[in-house]
């Protein structure tokens, strides 16, 4: 089967431009076709948090946070050298320091485990109007300014 | 890492958001030994939680915790959001997900593996 990883990028409202976004998304796409195989094209999702929601250390934060899986059983060399490629190419765009982002690539079944911990929060019913509402979001957000984007509130 | 996702309905006042994230940090470091740098917290709103739940914790944390830890962490989530958002204990859940140390970039290097957290914050800031 194909592998289609969807890179989640949540970052705090107000810190990332649209112009940054881009560049990163771009820069994305090349670690995986250098790291992974040409033809893996990740589909980035922005997801906004407010300034007010985001905590680390028991203070308000400003870290972004990513998660970009990487096929099952790939070995942590490889994983090593795609996890410093993003965190190189996130300094070098957006021009800030190192402690100011959190990157993880987990196997890819550890990211659908995720989403669907994440998911299963809500009753069944509540899950198939999150999915749908989500999909409309996503949707209308690529049409309008050509990237995937949410909101971390529901 | 880790990351706790913090899910309710309805918006948290910010006495009470603040009160959650002091507990679930206290609570992450005292249970795991953990610096209180590594933990993040973020809050989600209008979540209809499942089973009429007034509160979600999920949180991602590094593997290697014994299952001992884990109930401990969990036990002690539920009871401080019961006790600050004044809600039953049974109307409190918490999921907690493993993630492998060796996956995560954080601090601009690799996380260490749990209780090698002190070298590795030397390293850092040496």
């Amino acid at each position: 089967m194909r592998f289609k990883p969807i890179v989640l990028c949540s970052f705090i409202e107000g810190t990332l431009t649209n112009h940054e976004k881009q560049k990163l998304e771009f820069t994305i796409n090349l670690a995986y076709q250098d790291h992974m195989n040409p033809r893996v094209a990740p589909r980035v999702v922005w997801m906004e948090v407010p300034v007010n929601q985001a905590f680390m250390e028991g203070k308000q934060s400003s870290a972004a946070t990513f998660m970009a899986p990487l096929p099952d059983g790939t070995t942590n060399t490889l994983r090593h050298s795609f996890l410093y490629r993003l965190l190189d190419q996130w300094c070098s765009v957006t021009g800030r320091d190192t402690y100011e982002v959190v990157i993880t690539a987990p196997d890819h079944s550890l990211s659908k485990e995720f989403l669907s911990t994440n998911r299963k929060r809500m009753s069944p019913l509540r899950q198939i109007a999150f999915i749908g509402k989500t999909l409309i979001r996503l949707v209308k957000s690529k049409s309008a300014s050509g990237q995937f984007k949410t909101h971390i509130n529901l | 890492m880790p990351l706790y996702t913090i899910s309710t309905k309805r918006p948290l006042l910010d006495s009470d958001q603040q009160a959650l994230v002091s507990a679930i940090t206290e609570a992450h470091c005292s249970i795991t030994g953990a610096p209180a740098q590594f933990v993040q917290v973020v809050f989600s709103r209008g979540v209809h939680l499942r089973s009429r739940n007034i509160v979600h914790i999920l949180g991602s944390i590094r593997s290697g915790r014994s299952d001992k830890i884990k109930s401990e962490l969990a036990s002690a989530f539920v009871n401080s959001a019961s006790q600050i958002l004044c809600c039953p204990r049974s109307r409190c859940s918490v999921d907690l997900i493993d993630v492998p140390a060796s996956w995560v970039i954080e601090g601009g290097a690799v996380m260490p593996e749990p209780g090698q957290e002190q070298e590795w914050l030397a390293r850092q800031l040496g």
